[in-house]
């Protein structure tokens, strides 16, 4: 020791040097990479880091502390709970990959290969860096999208984003994406996986798949135009929404309609230019409240900001219901500042312009806070999903998050840090806190209770007003008294004299429902008083203290645009808030009231609520000027809605039609306050792509000796006709004949037949023919129809489909099919009864089941097609008692597309098939068979068919098959 | 033996002096960042994992309420003053509360402690302590009383405000405090 000690106090200087160059080397080394880790990131968001060591010395501190945990953790645990995604890439693909790091746009797709766990296969795939901010793609963790360029889809995505998520709450998105999907808000599937890029672990990703076919399609709706909106560039908040520069159609619902983007510009225009007026009844057809009102509920009860003026505009156009629904994407959340929507934009503020909107956005968010989103079970959730993750994590070497440091300044903010367990479970117990008190503050917007009332001066009446003259309308109004039996009002005249002007005041956010006036009067033995409106219609009359409202209109609060005094510049400052509103009504009486109350019913948490006599403040902030209807909203700090009372809601008009002979020369629309009848025996003669829209309830009740007939005048080619929307609920088309017609053009909905039922339920259909339709359309389309019932139909010479039928319910009975140019009943996500029917000739399948269809087919014949029975994509068919004759395959399982999970199921029970090339042909099984029963080769057992033979083909029996076929020959 | 001792080589000096140079740099690379250590306080804080901070730590804040009074506003919120220790909406969760007072506040001269418990908690006698100054507000029955903030003393400062003679089981009082209005 000593020895050493006496050399080392003798050491020469070169030998120092040498000795002391590793630890030179180390210092060099850790201070290169910390400053060359600094100026990454200063680069990456364009701002300087203070000019002091600090921010030197947490990028040295995290570098250091990523390199320890490096060498003490043991890398992917044992039994990863997740999927583990295998990426290789080649080196030179690699360095083009890379190339496009932190890029705006044109990030370079190279080819790869990948392989799943889960899965013996692999898949050859093209992958390209995804994402510009500089989490994405600053540290050797990148975020990457990958598209599936060979053989089936991942779990049915083609295209979809493993991401480098880096908000501290881990399964933060993961929460509001399964929350907002089990409430129906569109949301691409969402999952944590772990990634292996060439070898290296990566460690945990969240997979997100990319908004595409099969999102529509496990959401039971159409495939179609999908559009994406993001700021590109610079510009203001308003530059995404004047025109569909900065909006990219990312699906279409025809390849030929890839550029078409006049949906989105009508959309759009609607937003920036239309009228108060012309916007609401635009929003009304076609923006999905419902899935609107949904979303807005996910991004206010979890404080999710990403979905301003600027970016993550996602919008699907549903071809069948001519609507638009919003897609969810990017929900990072959980946050509280004390704000209800913690960013706006565009269409939410025009949305939440219209009440009964409004009033939808505010019930769901008050479901979700009393359900899925309630404390109890978002906490829960959260404890669940990290404890699943804890393992994965706790040996991610690359786990890292930004919010790490006191937000003293963006900078700061935004930085990527590692981040550990403790840090992790802080995070966790800190954001469900955040959570708890958003939680609170809404329930508390929601429930407040602002309903006031303010009387004027009374003042006598000179004229004498008859009682007779100012009974109210049935719709209006009703009598009724609390403490006497309810008696009528006099008959006699009466005197009125008393005039007092009341104004009836809401402020919050809940509309309220007036229920109950109660009025004490001064000497007054027999009180007799009504309460009359603006417009001097009767609302309430009443020879008692006390009168209920009958209608249950609630009063809402109009609303303003204010300024919030946090989030970020421009629009997206912009709020949404209820300003005192008053309702103006004058109370008529035969004596001087002297004391006033008024209830009312909360729309929220329906309790009976006490209006209180509205202090000056109040009183003071009512709105004394609405903007009238005609005007365009400015999106600028103080533009007001409408006043509500401005809504009409417009009576049910109805239209008799025929009978006789009614000229059709262009396309006409009854709107869905109309209702038609038609008469028997009415002829529709359309000139030319002349069409029949009808958007109200429909009833059409044809006999067999006066049926009635659509046609084309001369013969000429027609449109369609169209049952649209939900309105049209409960129509009835009897005996009905439709000939020569071809489909509706030009419309915001895409109507392929020539008879078109959607988005509707409970319809009946009976007895109608279709015949001789033209163009490459189908005869008869049924789409989002519940309740479809379907008997009696004949269709005929179809050009494509017969009968074509789209995420619905219901039965087809006694249906006779002849010579289809495709299917014969063509299901798609249906759950359908089929029974009693025929089907003959046609160039595809007798009767085909796909995409996740349930279908029962019993006692019917199918002759002369391609297929007799098809079935794909995890549809499940049950058959019972038919026959399938002179097909070239019996029964057919098509190759699965990938789209759906499960597998197809056949079985049946007494099916006869006969005259088949092959009897069942599977793509989807080794063994050409049914899952369940047996197939009958002959007429040897015919029990089972009495039922067919004798009531719906009338023959005698088997023996007489082909005579009955060669009876009704198709072409 | 004198003559054994050798004046040490100037390559040992080198050597000396790069060893603690080394040692000197890896102890300031791997001591947690002042902010680290702030936003760690201020979450736990929060989340009422900690009551109270030492008064290193206090100081530790006020060095980045200096360098940094962005980050002071927004903890002190618009009145320049507010409470950092568990709350919902000024309803304290836990038992010693800690508040921010900032220069913003000048106008905010006192607190109110609204105060509901058992009668047999009372009297409770808080302790109020600033950073420079010390008092105590007696309570004998539930209702609203008001603190009121010397004026004049150094800001910013983290008041603490503790009970002195607790009898009953934590959390046995509600306690809410109001600013300002």
């Amino acid at each position: 020791m000593e020895m050493i000690w006496k050399r080392l106090v003798r050491i020469r200087l070169m030998s120092a040097v040498i000795l002391a160059l590793p630890g030179i080397f180390l210092c060099v080394w850790y201070t290169s990479s910390a400053v060359l880790s600094l100026r990454k990131y200063e680069l990456a968001v364009g701002e300087k880091a203070p000019g002091n060591t600090e921010f030197f010395q947490i990028h040295l501190y995290d570098i250091l502390s990523r390199d320890l945990r490096w060498i003490l953790s043991s890398g992917e645990p044992e039994k990863s709970k997740i999927e583990t995604f295998v990426i290789e890439v080649s080196y030179n693909n690699m360095i083009d990959l890379y190339g496009g790091a932190g890029k705006i746009s044109d990030r370079p797709y190279v080819p790869a290969k990948l392989s799943v766990n889960s899965q013996l296969k692999s898949y050859d795939i093209e992958i390209r860096l995804r994402g510009s901010r500089h989490w994405h793609h600053l540290s050797r963790k990148k975020s990457m999208k990958i598209k599936v360029i060979d053989g089936l889809p991942y779990k049915g995505h083609q295209i979809f984003n493993l991401i480098n998520q880096v908000t501290p709450l881990v399964v933060g998105q993961k929460i509001i994406a399964d929350t907002a999907a089990e409430n129906g808000v569109m949301v691409p599937p969402y999952e944590f996986v772990r990634v292996v890029f060439n070898g290296e672990d990566l460690g945990v990703f969240h997979f997100q798949a990319q908004p595409d076919d099969t999102l529509f399609r496990k959401n039971r709706t159409m495939y179609s135009d999908f559009f994406s909106g993001n700021l590109v560039g610079k510009g203001d908040a308003m530059t995404m929404w004047k025109d569909d520069s900065h909006w990219k159609k990312v699906t279409s619902r025809l390849h030929s309609n890839r550029e078409d983007v006049k949906r989105l510009d009508e959309l759009l225009h609607h937003i920036t230019e239309s009228s108060f007026k012309t916007f609401n009844a635009y929003a009304r057809e076609h923006i999905d409240f419902e899935a609107f009102a949904a979303f807005e509920a996910i991004d206010v009860v979890f404080g999710i900001e990403q979905h301003g003026f600027k970016e993550n505009q996602k919008l699907y156009f549903d071809p069948y219901k001519g609507s638009w629904v919003p897609v969810a994407w990017d929900l990072r959340g959980f946050k509280h500042d004390g704000v209800i929507n913690r960013v706006e934009n565009p269409i939410t503020i025009r949305l939440k312009m219209i009440p009964e909107y409004r009033a939808l956005r505010n019930q769901k968010v008050w479901e979700l806070l009393h359900g899925d989103a309630s404390v109890k079970r978002v906490r829960k959730q959260a404890e669940r999903l990290t404890q699943k993750l804890r393992p994965e994590l706790s040996n991610d070497r690359l786990f890292s998050a930004y919010k790490q440091l006191p937000k003293v300044n963006e900078f700061a903010f935004k930085m990527l840090r590692p981040m550990d367990m403790e840090k992790m479970f802080l995070v966790l117990e800190s954001e469900m806190m955040s959570y708890e008190r958003r939680h609170s503050f809404l329930m508390n917007q929601l429930q407040k209770s602002e309903f006031y009332y303010r009387l004027g001066s009374t003042t006598t009446n000179p004229k004498t007003i008859a009682a007779s003259e100012a009974e109210p309308s049935a719709a209006e109004m009703a009598p009724s008294n609390e403490e006497a039996a309810p008696e009528e009002p006099k008959s006699e005249t009466t005197e009125l004299q008393y005039s007092t002007p009341l104004h009836i005041i809401v402020a919050g956010e809940s509309g309220i429902t007036p229920h109950k006036i109660k009025i004490d009067f001064v000497d007054c033995k027999s009180p007799d008083w009504k309460l009359v409106s603006e417009t001097q219609s009767t609302v309430l009359h009443s020879t008692n203290h006390v009168a209920h409202f009958v209608s249950d209109q609630p009063l809402m609060a109009m609303v303003h645009l204010g300024e919030r005094v946090k989030g970020d510049a421009d629009l997206n400052r912009l709020k949404v808030e209820p300003v005192p509103t008053a309702y103006t009504y004058t109370i008529q009486s035969n004596c001087a009231p002297r004391k006033f109350e008024l209830f009312g019913i909360h729309q929220i948490t329906q309790n009976q609520v006490f209006a209180k006599d509205a202090p000056v403040e109040v009183w003071s902030a009512v709105v004394k000027k609405a903007p009238s209807p005609d005007d365009v909203l400015k999106f600028e700090t103080g533009a007001l809605s409408l006043h509500p009372g401005n809504r009409m809601e417009s009576e049910i008009e109805v239209v008799e039609l025929g009978p006789g002979s009614v000229t059709i020369s262009g396309t006409m629309v009854y709107g869905e306050n109309t209702d038609v009848t038609v008469a028997p025996g009415t002829t529709f003669v359309f000139d030319k792509k002349a069409s029949l829209i009808f958007k109200g309830k429909v009833t059409m009740n044809g006999t067999s000796s006066k049926p009635i007939v659509f046609s084309g005048r001369n013969g000429r080619t027609w449109g369609g006709v169209a049952l649209q929307g939900p309105r049209t609920a409960g129509s009835v088309l009897k005996e009905v004949s439709l000939v020569g017609g071809s489909y509706i053009k030009d419309q915001p909905v895409v109507y392929t037949s020539m008879l078109n039922i959607h988005n509707t339920e409970n319809i009946l259909i009976d007895g109608c023919t279709v015949q001789n339709n033209r163009g490459d359309g189908d005869s008869f389309h049924a789409a989002y129809v519940k309740g479809l019932d379907v008997r009696d139909i004949r269709v005929e010479n179809a050009t494509m489909d017969a009968i074509d039928i789209e995420f619905s319910t219901g039965r087809v009975t006694r249906a006779f099919v002849r010579n289809a140019g495709d299917d014969g009943i063509d299901l798609m996500d249906s759950k359908m009864i089929v029974s009693d029917s025929i089907i003959l000739g046609c160039t595809q399948h007798g009767i085909s089941a796909g995409e996740n269809s349930t279908l029962q087919i019993n006692d019917f014949l199918v002759a002369w097609t391609k297929n007799g029975v098809f079935a794909k994509d995890s549809s499940q068919v049950e058959i019972d008692a038919g026959v399938l004759i002179h097909n070239q395959t019996g029964v057919r399982v098509g190759r699965p597309s990938g789209l759906y999970g499960g597998d197809v199921e056949i079985s049946a029970n007494a099916l006869y098939v006969m005259g088949a090339e092959e009897l069942v042909a599977r793509t989807d099984r080794k063994k050409n068979k049914l899952d369940e029963g047996t197939i009958l080769f002959g007429f040897v057992e015919e029990r089972p068919l009495r039922h067919l033979f004798a009531d719906v083909l009338q023959i005698a029996g088997g023996e007489e098959i082909e005579e009955w076929l060669k009876e009704r020959k198709v072409k | 033996m004198e003559g054994n001792r050798q004046k040490p080589s100037a390559g040992f000096w080198l050597l000396c002096g790069v060893s603690a140079l080394v040692v000197a740099f890896f102890i300031w690379g791997f001591s947690t960042p002042r902010l680290e250590d702030v936003w760690k306080l201020e979450v736990k804080l929060k989340i009422g994992q900690i009551q109270r901070i030492s008064d290193s730590e206090k100081e530790m804040f006020y060095g980045v309420f200096e360098d940094y009074p962005k980050y002071m506003k927004d903890l002190s919120g618009r009145r320049g003053i507010d409470l950092l220790s568990a709350n919902s909406d000024g309803l304290s969760l836990v038992d010693e509360l800690l508040i921010l007072r900032t220069s913003d506040a000048s106008n905010c001269g006192k607190f109110m402690l609204d105060v509901s418990g058992a009668q047999s908690e009372y009297p409770i006698v808080f302790t109020i302590k600033g950073r420079t100054w010390k008092k105590e507000l007696k309570v004998t029955r539930n209702g609203r009383s008001t603190v009121w903030l010397p004026k004049g003393v150094q800001v910013p400062e983290f008041i603490e405000v503790t009970r002195k003679n607790s009898k009953g089981k934590s959390g046995s009082v509600d306690v809410k405090v109001r600013f300002c209005d």
